[in-house]
């Protein structure tokens, strides 16, 4: 698969629109007069002539980079506004029209001002929300539909005010928007519809939007979605997904890719039960603060949960003294507070509170911002700070594979079962929904191997004894990106062991090639031991 | 560059003498009139050409110029110059009274001694020879400071401040510790040059005996009573192939002037620091635990090291690594560690990663007492453990090293080495009541900010680790890596030394990187960092501090001709015959490659030394300057010294005509190669 897929159905972006969304810098643009008054800025690919870009584009570029620095306050808001009443008449066809229902809006406030809104970003959209502020503090991403009937797709405005910029032009809609260390966008997409499990090419995946003309780069593969992004201190982009799209959406738990699609690894939440994970988010003092709620529950509401970065797989907690208040969104203030939205003591609408911090967490008396006639949904802050930490792409965009080094297959942890793995299979989803088989290669002495996989694809493995019996199973749920070399101590060994020092009987010979025509791998698992 | 054109084309080279370039750009614009006057056939032309043919023995001398062979001076280059010089607090004592607290400043060569009450500077005192390691008699009435620069001990007398005595020990003196014993007062002194300890006669400051210990002996405590002394070595031993490598942690019988225990501490190195846990008995040493025989194909999960201790249970032969970091953060480069008087507390400062940590003994000995064999012996391995015991992080100005906790233990002390201050921390809160500035901290100064950068961790991923974690004081750490960018399990890299590189271009094994600003470049944050790469700034003043480092020093300071095996070995080095008389082929000499003054023809050479995972045959000459110090040689570390180039790496002549040689001959050339 290609190392930057395109988003649609088919896999690929449709030539005009790709066109695009990749050369917002060279090519002309357009004013879509939208029927609710917005003019949206779109870029389109002129036939036959390449054109400079125009003065207004330069002067958008320049609003957007230089015009906005004007002092802002660094206590400012950007919030998710919803309208209190929805029309009985609304059907919500997609995920994020329960989430943004029709007049939901991007509004910058400040602390303090009584429900006074300082700034409307989403003027003229028919809904909008999903805030994001750049750690330089002076941009804002969001996702808004321009009208009833189109796609979700994402923003970017300034705090400033300046007109927002469309920056994705997906055909089944993007959502989650979050700001990557090197500047570019990452988002989730397709928009999942509204009452369905997605499945397969319905899942949500990751997407990042370079900087240059390229096109998109897809950094996901084959998850059971990949949704709610942050980006983590060390640069690297937490998530949600439900597993993978073998066993969709049994338990919501986090993941850890690097900016670059490489390292997908398990952060926290796996094993821990059946729920519904949202809107994780790091804070100064080391935790993941998320939303947590059973699938059964409806709507976006969950209760506050967290993780400790020390060990997250064995924190996750209710935080203590939110056990039963229900909250949409939980964002760190960057001062040191939490701030929550919530319908609060005894309220009807939802506001913007902030958390009390001491041996018992608690809701502030008062709100930080509410106007009785919006539910106050999400807040972001402009906390203007250092950026998460950058780092180099490892992936090698002309190679069509990456390599896969384990120490010991046979390493499972502290209370490994007796059989003894002798070879390894690679199997990876087929498009007929089955599962195919790469091959299989014997493991050296010591239980490692080294083998070069398939870049970009969906992979598991098991690991056979002697009879071809099968000792263990990692369904799939990892890849490797092009020229990416992944290492594993073992095959399901504790989350976070390091390796022990040894050098792998594997490395001392050329790597293993999986064959992908192996055919279809008849399933094994009534031959476990 | 249109300026550097014109004057590559005019042959003007004076007019960029006129630039005022930084040394970084002025680099780049050498590296760039190289490749002009390659490119135009200046440099390989006329008679020229036949010149370099004929003192380089190649036939292609395209990469070669004429400063390969011309134009170094020793006295030129940046690591002989005059520098900015701090207080930089390498050592740290507190009076018995915890009244005084004395700090050995190495870079002025000065002790001064700091009244804890008003936290000001109360007097100072010249010591020469960058006084490091600290210690005193039970009374106070006695300091003794080991001198690295000049391998001695110096004895202070406390009411004078003044120094009455010099015992000269093996090379570089570092920790130091005072034991009263029945046979007399005794100071044991690491020596990390020399390997080994000194066992010192107070009374009459006078060496005893020597003591052989682990590679580069650092830390040293003696016991309450006197009896043993307990050394931290802060290099593991060279490993043999595959198997992995191992620091010592030394027991030695002080009476006895004895090593009575020796603990080996599975790849663990970078012990710089020994404490005793009181109650439980168990000896403690901060350390990295290493995983160098591992492909480095990444670095998250501790994949190239992580920071720990050691405990060494005395009754028996037992050690446990416990892990100091954490699932997403790490503390690199832990360099001291000190224990609670009342030893329910130890804190263990991260030079690295600028944070105090605090342990809680008694939570560490619950879990010691809990966990099975199994357990105990992958903890270090356990990311999520460290939680269970850590239980505050106290952030410090950049690169704290030396620790000193006051006799109550209600204050702990901390040297921000490259800040030039004191932090002064309540125990009890682990909150930062006050700071004790010595008169530095400066920022003008290019080589202070480019060491702040090397001993950082905050470049690396999760700051894991730090230029020093491979490279302490710059120099080596005596191990071997496998880089994936060159393929997993290709080409082993032994680590080089960072000291006496200046003018030593082309880096890197394969001779492949022009200069130092390439060298750690973009390439190395790829590869290793995994992080964004140093700015341009960064870049300039990290090459500024690598340039200042002078070489490692493998022969001691009390010489100063050459002895008369060094003299002998001296015409091996430079023979242009055999003893009987035949003639040495020229590219065969030793000093053909290993050119003075910097022992280097800066040029790749294929000498037969391709080894089992190499995938190349020529590779760069290194300099030899602090050779005898940099242990294991060749590109892939196989030989473990450097008698085994010869005796066991030998390559039928073609890295230099050795065959002719018996072993006294090669003996010499070894003494000589030491003094280099």
């Amino acid at each position: 698969m290609n190392s930057s897929a395109s988003i649609d159905r088919s896999g690929k972006v449709p030539g005009k629109l790709r066109s695009g969304l990749a050369s917002t810098r060279t090519l002309p643009r357009e004013q879509l007069r939208l029927p609710t008054g917005i003019s949206v800025i779109r870029r389109v690919k002129p036939a036959g002539r390449l054109f400079l870009p125009s003065h207004a584009t330069w002067l958008v570029a320049l609003v957007l980079t230089v015009g906005c620095r004007r002092d802002l306050p660094e206590d400012l808001m950007v919030v998710t506004q919803s309208p209190v009443i929805v029309s009985a008449d609304f059907a919500a066809v997609d995920l994020l029209d329960t989430r943004y229902p029709p007049g939901s809006r991007v509004v910058v406030v400040r602390p303090g001002s009584k429900g006074t809104v300082e700034r409307v970003l989403s003027a003229g959209f028919h809904s909008a929300g999903g805030p994001v502020v750049e750690p330089a503090g002076e941009r804002v991403l969001f996702v808004g539909k321009a009208v009833a009937d189109a796609a979700w797709q994402i923003y970017e405005s300034s705090l400033a005010g300046a007109s927002p910029v469309q920056k994705t032009a997906v055909p089944r809609g993007a959502m989650g928007p979050v700001y990557l260390p090197d500047g570019r966008i990452a988002f989730s997409s397709p928009v999942p519809r509204h009452g369905r499990v997605p499945v397969g090419t319905d899942s949500p995946e990751l997407y990042a939007k370079p900087l240059s003309d390229k096109p998109l780069t897809r950094l996901t593969f084959g998850l059971a979605g990949a949704t709610e992004a942050t980006v983590l201190a060390d640069g690297r982009i937490l998530f949600v997904s439900g597993g993978t799209i073998f066993s969709p959406v049994t338990n919501q738990a986090l993941f850890t890719i690097n900016s670059d699609g490489t390292e997908i690894s398990p952060f926290a939440a796996q094993h821990d039960g059946r729920s519904q994970v949202t809107r994780p988010r790091q804070t100064a003092d080391g935790r993941v603060l998320f939303l947590s709620s059973e699938f059964a529950s409806s709507g976006w509401d969950g209760q506050l949960e967290e993780v400790r970065m020390a060990r997250p797989f064995s924190s996750r907690a209710t935080v203590q003294g939110m056990t039963g208040v229900r909250l949409r969104a939980v964002e760190p203030a960057g001062d040191g507070r939490v701030l929550v939205t919530t319908p609060g003591n005894d309220r009807a609408d939802f506001g913007i509170y902030a958390l009390n911090t001491g041996e018992i967490v608690e809701l502030g008396r008062e709100p930080v911002f509410d106007d009785p006639r919006w539910h106050e949904v999400e807040v972001a802050v402009r906390r203007p700070g250092p950026r998460p930490m950058g780092r180099l792409s490892t992936v090698t965009d002309a190679m069509r594979t990456g390599r896969l080094l384990c120490l010991d297959a046979n390493d499972i942890g502290i209370g490994s079962t007796d059989a003894v793995a002798r070879s390894v299979r690679f199997f990876r989803p087929s498009s007929r929904g089955n599962l195919e088989s790469l091959g299989e290669i014997p493991l050296q002495a010591d239980g490692s191997f080294l083998a070069e996989v398939p870049a970009d694809t969906l992979l598991g493995l098991e690991t056979l004894d002697e009879n071809g019996r099968v000792v263990g199973r990692l369904p799939p749920s990892f890849w490797v990106r092009p020229g990416e070399n992944r290492s594993c101590v073992g095959c399901h060994e504790p989350h976070n062991s390091c390796p022990e020092n040894r050098r792998p009987l594997a490395v001392r010979q050329p790597s293993v090639k999986l064959d992908p025509d192996g055919g279809d791998l008849a399933h094994k698992r009534a031959k476990s031991p | 560059m249109i300026v550097v054109s014109v004057a590559v084309v005019l042959g003007l080279g004076g007019l960029l003498a006129s630039l005022n370039l930084s040394p970084g750009k002025r680099q780049t614009v050498r590296i760039f009139i190289h490749e002009k006057k390659r490119a135009l056939g200046m440099e390989s032309g006329g008679r020229d050409l036949a010149h370099m043919q004929e003192r380089s023995g190649l036939k292609d001398v395209s990469n070669v110029s004429c400063r390969h062979c011309h134009g170094v001076r020793i006295e030129q280059l940046p690591w002989n110059k005059p520098r900015q010089r701090h207080p930089t607090p390498e050592g740290m004592l507190l009076s018995p009274n915890g009244g005084s607290l004395y700090v050995a400043l190495a870079d002025l060569d000065q002790v001064i001694e700091i009244d804890t009450a008003s936290r000001t500077i109360k007097r100072r005192t010249d010591v020469p020879g960058a006084p490091f390691g600290l210690a005193s008699t039970p009374g106070g009435d006695r300091l003794f400071v080991g001198c690295r620069a000049t391998d001695t001990v110096v004895a202070i007398d406390v009411d004078r401040l003044e120094i009455t005595g010099t015992a000269p020990v093996g090379i570089m003196p570092v920790g130091i510790g005072f034991a009263q014993t029945p046979s007399g007062d005794r100071l044991i002194v690491a020596n990390a040059g020399s390997d080994d300890v000194s066992v010192i006669d107070v009374g009459s400051m006078t060496e005893l005996t020597r003591v052989k210990t682990g590679r580069e002996p650092y830390g040293v405590k003696t016991s309450p009573d006197g009896r043993f002394a307990f050394v931290a070595s802060r290099l593991a031993q060279s490993p043999k192939d595959d198997t992995s490598p191992a620091a010592e942690l030394t027991v030695i019988d002080t009476v006895r002037s004895r090593a009575v225990k020796r603990y080996s501490l599975e790849s663990a190195h970078l012990s710089e620091s020994v404490a005793l846990d009181p109650r439980a008995g168990w000896i403690l040493t901060p350390m990295v635990r290493v995983r160098n025989l591992i492909p480095i194909t990444q670095v998250a999960r501790g994949w190239v090291m992580s920071s720990g201790i050691a405990l060494a249970r005395p009754e028996s032969m037992e050690i446990v690594q416990l892990p100091l970091d954490e699932a997403n953060a790490y503390f690199a480069d832990p360099a001291d560690l000190v224990v609670h008087p009342q030893g329910h507390r130890a804190y263990v400062s991260s030079g690295g990663g600028d944070v105090v940590t605090v342990l809680d003994l008694e939570r560490m000995r619950d879990w010691l007492e809990k966990a099975s064999p199994v357990e105990r012996r992958r903890a270090i391995h356990n990311l999520e453990l460290a939680d269970d015991y850590v239980i505050a992080r106290i952030p410090t100005r950049r690169n704290p090293s030396r620790l000193a906790i006051s006799p109550e233990g209600d204050m702990l002390y901390v040297a921000e080495r490259l800040e030039d201050s004191i932090l002064i921390v309540e125990t009890k809160t682990h909150a930062a009541v006050g700071r004790i500035e010595l008169g530095g901290g400066k920022s003008d100064d290019p080589v202070r900010r480019g060491e702040r950068i090397f001993t950082t961790a905050a470049k690396t991923f999760q700051n894991q680790f730090s230029c020093r974690s491979c490279h302490p004081d710059g120099h080596v750490d005596g191990l071997t890596y496998d880089f994936d960018g060159d393929g997993i399990g290709d080409n082993m890299l032994d680590n080089r030394s960072l000291k006496g590189l200046a003018g030593t271009w082309p880096f890197k094994w394969n001779g492949q990187n022009p200069s130092l600003a390439v060298q750690c470049g973009p390439r190395f944050a790829k590869v290793l960092m995994r992080t964004d790469p140093f700015t341009d700034d960064e870049l300039e003043d990290l090459v500024a501090f690598i340039e200042s480092m002078p070489p490692a020093r493998a022969r001691s300071a009390h010489f100063a001709a050459l002895t008369p095996a060094e003299s002998r070995g001296r015409d091996v080095f430079f023979a242009t015959h055999t003893p009987g008389g035949e003639a040495i082929p020229r590219e065969r000499q030793c000093h053909y490659c290993h050119a003075p003054p910097l022992y280097t023809s800066r040029m790749k050479t294929d000498v037969g030394t391709r080894g089992p995972t190499s995938r190349i045959d020529e590779f760069d000459t290194p300099h030899l300057l602090g050779i005898g110090a940099s242990a294991p040689y060749l590109h892939d570390g196989r030989a473990r010294s450097l008698e085994e180039l010869w005796t066991i790496y030998q390559t039928n002549d073609l890295h230099g005509v050795s065959s002719y040689m018996n072993k006294h001959q090669l003996n010499d050339l070894v003494e000589f190669l030491k003094t280099l």
